[in-house]
């Protein structure tokens, strides 16, 4: 082999090596940001549904505190993600909603009054476009939900 | 060398392709494996404690995807129960839950396989756990509700 052909081989190889790193490096960045713009999504998922299943089966105590672990999570994820705080108030408001309907059917009308304005309050800013949310009209959509949501539907 | 400047085209382009190919994998695997997705990296020194609840809950989340099979689903409920550990309360709850589900549909399994010892020995892991969740009721009716969740997910899948 002449000493031209090593040389245009190695250079083939150093470029090919070059090329590929950088071409793997970012779609492994590229990849990777897409996940981490969705990562929350698996764990809410799962925060709600036990919410919801808890809330369904469960008494009022359990069901208190999966829907309060619920919102601290929201809360929580709200304060380290501030991009993720739109969708979050949607989310987090249908959970304040439930906690009301709990702490109604244990006759707390003091906590009832306070989760439903924190619920009205997260509703507003996730829907501002969707009128006055009444109590009738959040219940209905938090039992509509539970509904379509396919765990624990009828 | 008959033809030495084809030969040394096709054989850099060949190289080119080769050392592209590898350059790539390598690179992507390095950089997943430094970046680690799916992990929470950016919560690490902000708020470890939310960090291990949400891999807890992704965990769970993961556990709905296990194969349709007795042996499958108990490992995917060991696997759970030897996680809850260092978890919060409520998180151990969440993964609580996901195993009563996957002993309630191992039990609908061996129930139609016709090993009734077997389902029956599911069923009362199951709910012993849902009764330890605070559920009122825990007839075929309402554990029917967490096995159509299950089945639901797989029509899905």
């Amino acid at each position: 082999m002449t000493s031209r052909v090593k040389t245009a081989c190695l250079a083939a190889a150093m470029l090919g090596l070059g090329l590929g790193g950088y071409w793997g490096h970012s779609e492994a960045v590229e990849t990777n940001d897409l996940w981490e713009s969705s990562q929350y999504f698996l764990p809410t998922t799962a925060a709600s549904d036990f919410a919801r299943l808890q809330f369904r089966h469960s008494d009022a105590d359990h069901a208190r505190q999966a829907v309060l672990f619920q919102i601290h999570l929201l809360e929580q994820l709200e304060e380290v993600d501030k991009g993720f705080r739109t969708n979050l108030r949607g989310e987090l408001g249908w959970a304040y909603t439930r906690l009301a309907m709990i702490e109604e059917s244990a006759a707390h009308g003091e906590a009832r009054a306070e989760a439903l304005a924190k619920a009205k309050e997260c509703l507003k800013q996730s829907y501002p476009g969707a009128g006055e949310w009444t109590e009738d009209k959040m219940k209905d959509v938090v039992n509509r939900m539970d509904q379509l949501a396919g765990p624990g539907r009828p | 060398m008959k033809y030495p400047l084809v030969t040394g085209f096709c054989g850099g382009l060949l190289i080119f392709v080769g050392c592209l190919y590898l350059g790539n994998r390598g690179a992507a695997i390095i950089t997943f494996y430094r970046l680690a997705p799916m992990t929470f990296q950016s919560l690490k020194h902000r708020n470890e404690e939310l960090r291990v609840d949400l891999l807890a809950l992704q965990a769970a989340q993961f556990s709905q995807t296990v194969k349709d099979a007795p042996p499958d689903l108990e490992r995917a409920a060991k696997r759970l129960e030897t996680i809850r550990s260092d978890r919060s309360p409520e998180a151990n709850s969440v993964l609580d839950l996901h195993v009563a589900a996957l002993y309630v549909e191992a039990a609908r399994l061996e129930r139609e396989s016709g090993r009734g010892a077997a389902a029956d020995h599911y069923l009362n892991a199951a709910e012993g756990i849902l009764h330890s969740l605070g559920w009122k009721d825990v007839s075929s009716a309402a554990l029917a509700d967490l096995t159509r969740r299950s089945l639901w997910w797989k029509e899905k899948r």
